[in-house]
């Protein structure tokens, strides 16, 4: 119960009660009547005050249902409000989204996130569930989940509300993705008490309460269970915007490798456009900010897509940085979250790649890959190369380019390869060969394809490919893939299915820039430059040497956590909840030198930038209407004053009638 | 008939002997005679045999002589037969005296109609019977006020007697100015300490005397009156509630001026309805211990209905 505007009603009543009790008796100017004698009336009177103790409260009733309303009136301006009644007993789980969006401050107090409203409602109503005193019945057993990419159970079900208020104040904010499935299986889990001895649960199925912006990625993929009951208690407001980076990345051109070209897109899922400066750092330093504010459209509402999010991609000038790199992109204007305006990558020193040409070395291959910048290009015979495959004796080649040589069982490695069919699970060679084959549909946005316009191209003679599981089609054609691409770990290939001298690809500039694409993509594959970033509720993973010692982890925040790699150097830590820059570091026996990485943690989801508040939650076909939490952490406050209304105006019904009859009786 | 805000207008009262009695209701009431539960000897010999044995012709009783005996009424036949005396005791006709005595205080000015001059009226009419049958008619009335305004004190008009005096008596009534206070006792009182023989008494008023009726009755009840009450009550009186009484309301009497704050609402109406019923039942009681004829008359009713009718009934006129 707590009340509103306290002083406003007490000064009211205060004024007007006083009054009104003045005017009553002011008010009694009786009428005068001469009658022959009062005697009579006296004893009337007398008589009926010694017969009924309560004569006195009865003719004054009216007064005492005037004043009764009066201070039902001023209850009413004082305007109380009282909780949601106390539901003790039973199975609750309180579900808390401590995900990116809810980080974002605009809940009505300076410096309260959404977060910690959220657990200030949440410890309310914990209050609440185990109020009731003395007369309280069972208490009541709470679980905590918080959750974002993944839960974490606070607590499990228990009946101590001191451990349920420690367990919600120990929530900490996240930069994860909000996913509430694995929540909800893990609540389920909890709540469904099966007796071994009886079909169903023995129980009933607790009640579920989120706290939470409503922006859940998973949500449409919930549904809730039969006899299940979700209330959800909206946090933040509607109206709050937001735009974000939704994709950073970095390159170096084949042609001048000592340079860094960095590409970011900016979304924006508010309905208005908006204007953002961008602002790129190197190492730390300031090397860019865009001239002119870039400007990104607003959100549009497509019919078959639904609503999508203004989008604008934004290429800064390239950057000589023949070493390697942390890059971080970052919007200079302030919105409501802070976590998605910057974006990191690190980008490895530019290297030259050692290549070798296993076949005929024929002449347009040879002269076009003398041609890039390589720093060492072999030129070998499928029996060398075969044979070195056998003996173990083959030099580390970054990429190998087959020319239709039959080579047998590739090794791992990346390898480019034109025209005979390599020797590889998932592609098999069938039939005759296809003659006078036209392109019909390429992955343009595939690295590989860069600037290659295929719509010239004309095959001779192309090789009929069946692909299998984990073959990706680059190239399409009537009569099947033309260039496909297997990645599998250590075994990553590009394949074209003919000889290009079987076709005029050769004179095409399509051509020129297919071999040098492919043989950058092949050969920086697995690079920190182009390595993703991860992001927040992933764990970081990252290879270094086997031998490595003394491997530590620090935080964006400071912090060191030793981690130790398996045998094979693989190192596995997290997953992390905060976005930024981790750093990883070792040593080598015998050294002491310190040798480090960085690993760029990025929150790009597109569910997190829009953090508008949802004033309702849909599971599946549901759709759950919220109850906003106001600031202050009031959790389900009903208002009383329309009660007390209604109370007021039954109580004049009923002093009507009483004066009715009085008049009436008179 | 609405409540009454006060005491009625003066031009409202009656201005002419004509207004208290018209011809019709005298030619109606020439064959009335008022009755007296006891026959008594008046001062001189009237129409009326009186108990009191005298000098008469109608033969009552013997009674043994005994010395100082008036000889002439020694029955000398029965000393021939008997040789004793024995007086012979004749039944003396005389004449009875009529008091007619009217509540002239303030209370009784209220009313529709007013009590006053309901009481004038029936006094009027009273008196009028009295003199028609030669009874020796006293009116006196008490609790009214004089020329001046000030009590009057008790005021009589008495020893009329004969049909000629009807103008006198109505004129007697006609100029009594009610108003004054609570003076039954002391009128009562000086009423029975001026008795001249003995007769009958009629009592006009409402009976409701502060501080009580019981020691003014007790003066003239068993003293040589007969005595009669007509408790007069206004029919606003007797039932305030269908005549509009209700609210709240400063109710003043009219004689003290004293006031009573009150609610009126039917529980209070009910409380003063079981008051009044009391009151009356206490006033029967009373009268009839001490043989007093008690009759309440409610003065909406019609005064020829109460005098040729009721008043048969009730056995004070035949």
């Amino acid at each position: 119960m707590t009340v509103l505007a306290p002083w406003f009603g007490a000064i009211v009543l205060g004024i007007v009660v006083p009054a009104v009790v003045a005017m009553y008796f002011l008010r009694l100017r009786r009428q005068s009547r001469p009658i022959p004698s009062t005697m009579l009336w006296k004893r009337s009177i007398e008589d009926l005050r010694a017969n009924t103790p309560f004569q006195r409260l009865r003719w004054s009733i009216l007064l005492l249902l005037q004043l009764l309303l009066l201070i039902l009136l001023g209850l009413a301006l004082m305007q109380p409000q009282f909780d949601a009644p106390s539901n003790a007993g039973g199975r609750h789980v309180l579900l808390i989204d401590h995900s990116a969006s809810m980080a974002v401050e605009d809940v009505g107090e300076e410096g309260a996130t959404r977060l910690a409203l959220a657990k200030r409602s949440a410890a309310e109503r914990v209050e609440s569930l185990h109020a009731g005193g003395l007369f309280a019945r069972t208490a009541p057993e709470i679980m905590v989940i918080a959750f974002g990419s993944t839960p974490e159970i606070r607590m499990s079900f228990s009946d101590s509300k001191r451990d349920a208020l420690a367990a919600i104040d120990g929530i900490v904010q996240t930069d994860e993705t909000s996913r509430i499935g694995e929540a909800l299986m893990l609540a389920r889990a909890y709540t469904t008490i099966v007796d071994p001895e009886n079909p169903g649960p023995i129980e009933s199925p607790a009640q579920l309460t989120l706290w939470s912006d409503g922006r859940i990625e998973d949500l449409e993929d919930q549904a809730l269970r039969a006899g299940e009951s979700l209330e959800y208690l909206q946090i933040g407001d509607p109206s709050t915007t937001n735009v974000g980076i939704s994709a950073v990345a970095a390159d170096r051109p084949y042609d001048r490798p000592g340079t860094i070209q960095v590409f970011t897109a900016i979304e924006n899922p508010t309905d208005d456009p908006v204007s953002v400066d961008l602002q790129l750092s190197i190492n730390g330093t300031i090397v860019a900010i865009l001239p002119q504010p870039v400007e990104v459209p607003g959100a549009t509402v497509d019919a078959v897509e639904g609503r999508r999010p203004g989008r604008r991609q934004v290429s800064f000038p390239p950057v000589d940085q023949p070493r390697g790199a942390v890059i971080e992109v970052a919007i200079l204007t302030d919105d409501a979250l802070a976590v998605d305006d910057v974006a990191g990558l690190v980008v490895a020193p530019a290297r030259k790649l050692k290549v070798a040409l296993v076949g005929k070395g024929g002449f347009i291959l040879r002269s076009l890959l003398e041609g890039m910048a390589l720093e060492e290009l072999d030129v070998v015979s499928a029996q060398e190369f075969r044979a070195g495959v056998e003996e173990g004796s083959l030099p580390e080649y970054d990429v190998v380019v087959l020319e239709d040589g039959d080579v047998g069982p590739l090794p791992p490695g990346r390898y480019l390869s034109f025209g005979g069919t390599p020797d590889v699970d998932g592609l098999t060679e069938f039939g005759e060969s296809a003659r006078g084959v036209l392109v019909r549909r390429t992955r343009d946005e595939h690295p590989v394809l860069r600037f290659v316009n295929l719509e010239d191209l004309f095959v001779g003679d192309m090789r009929k490919l069946v692909v299998g599981a984990g073959v990706r089609t680059l190239v399409d054609t009537g009569d099947g893939p033309l260039v496909v691409e297997i990645d599998r770990g250590p075994l990553h290939l590009v394949h074209v299915a003919f000889d290009p001298l079987d076709s005029n690809w050769p004179y095409l500039r399509s051509f020129v820039n297919f071999v040098p694409n492919a043989i950058e993509y092949l050969g920086s594959s697995g690079d920190a430059l182009t390595t993703k970033s991860f992001t927040p509720g992933q764990p970081l993973v990252a290879r270094i040497p086997s031998d490595a010692v003394g491997v530590a982890i620090r935080t964006p925040g400071g912090e060191d956590f030793s981690v130790t790699p398996d045998p094979s150097g693989l190192v596995s830590w997290g997953p992390v909840s905060r976005a930024g820059l981790y750093e990883l570091r070792w040593g080598r026996p015998g050294s002491d030198q310190t040798f480090n990485r960085m690993l760029a943690v990025n929150q790009l989801s597109s569910t997190e930038r829009d953090v508008a508040s949802l004033e309702s939650t849909v599971f599946g076909v549901e759709e759950i209407r919220g109850d906003r939490v106001l600031s202050g952490g009031q959790t389900r406050w009903y208002d009383l004053w329309p009660w007390l209304l209604a109370l007021v105006v039954v109580l004049s019904m009923v002093e009507w009638y009483l004066w009715q009859r009085q008049a009436g009786a008179g | 008939m609405n409540f009454p805000d006060g005491q009625p207008p003066d031009s409202a009262a009656p201005k002419r002997v004509d207004d208290l009695i018209d011809s019709h209701l005298m030619a109606r009431l020439d064959h009335l005679d008022v009755v007296s539960r006891k026959i008594f000897n008046g001062r001189v010999q009237g129409e009326r045999r009186s108990k009191r044995r005298g000098q008469s012709v109608e033969f009552a009783d013997f009674r043994p002589y005994v010395a100082g005996d008036d000889l002439r009424f020694v029955d000398w036949n029965i000393y021939g037969r008997l040789d004793r005396l024995f007086m012979k005791i004749f039944l003396e006709e005389e004449d009875l005296s009529l008091i007619v005595a009217i509540d002239a205080s303030a209370s009784m000015h209220w009313g529709d109609p007013p009590k006053f001059d309901y009481a004038r009226r029936l006094a009027m009419a009273l008196g009028y019977i009295g003199l028609v049958n030669q009874n020796r008619v006293t009116l006196a009335a008490f609790g009214g006020l004089d020329e001046d305004g000030e009590p009057a004190g008790l005021q009589r008009l008495a020893n009329l007697r004969g049909r000629r005096r009807t103008h006198e008596a109505g004129k007697w009534l006609l100029n009594l100015r009610p108003g004054g206070g609570d003076e039954f006792e002391e009128a009562m009182k000086s009423m029975a300490l001026a008795r001249q023989g003995r007769g009958v008494m009629i009592v006009l008023s409402d009976f409701l005397q502060k501080n009580g009726y019981e020691k003014g009755l007790r003066y003239v009840a068993g003293r040589g009156y007969d005595v009669f009450v007509m408790q007069l009550l206004s029919p606003q009186e007797i039932d305030p509630r269908a005549h509009g009484l209700s609210g709240d309301l400063k109710l003043v009497d009219l004689e003290d001026e004293d006031a009573a704050e009150v609610t009126v609402n039917g529980a209070v109406i009910r409380g003063y309805r079981q008051r009044l019923d009391t009151w009356c039942g206490g006033l029967r009681d009373f009268c009839i211990r001490r043989s007093i004829m008690h009759t309440m008359v409610d003065t909406s009713t019609d005064l020829d209905s109460l005098l040729l009718d009721y008043l048969r009934r009730r056995g004070l006129l035949r």
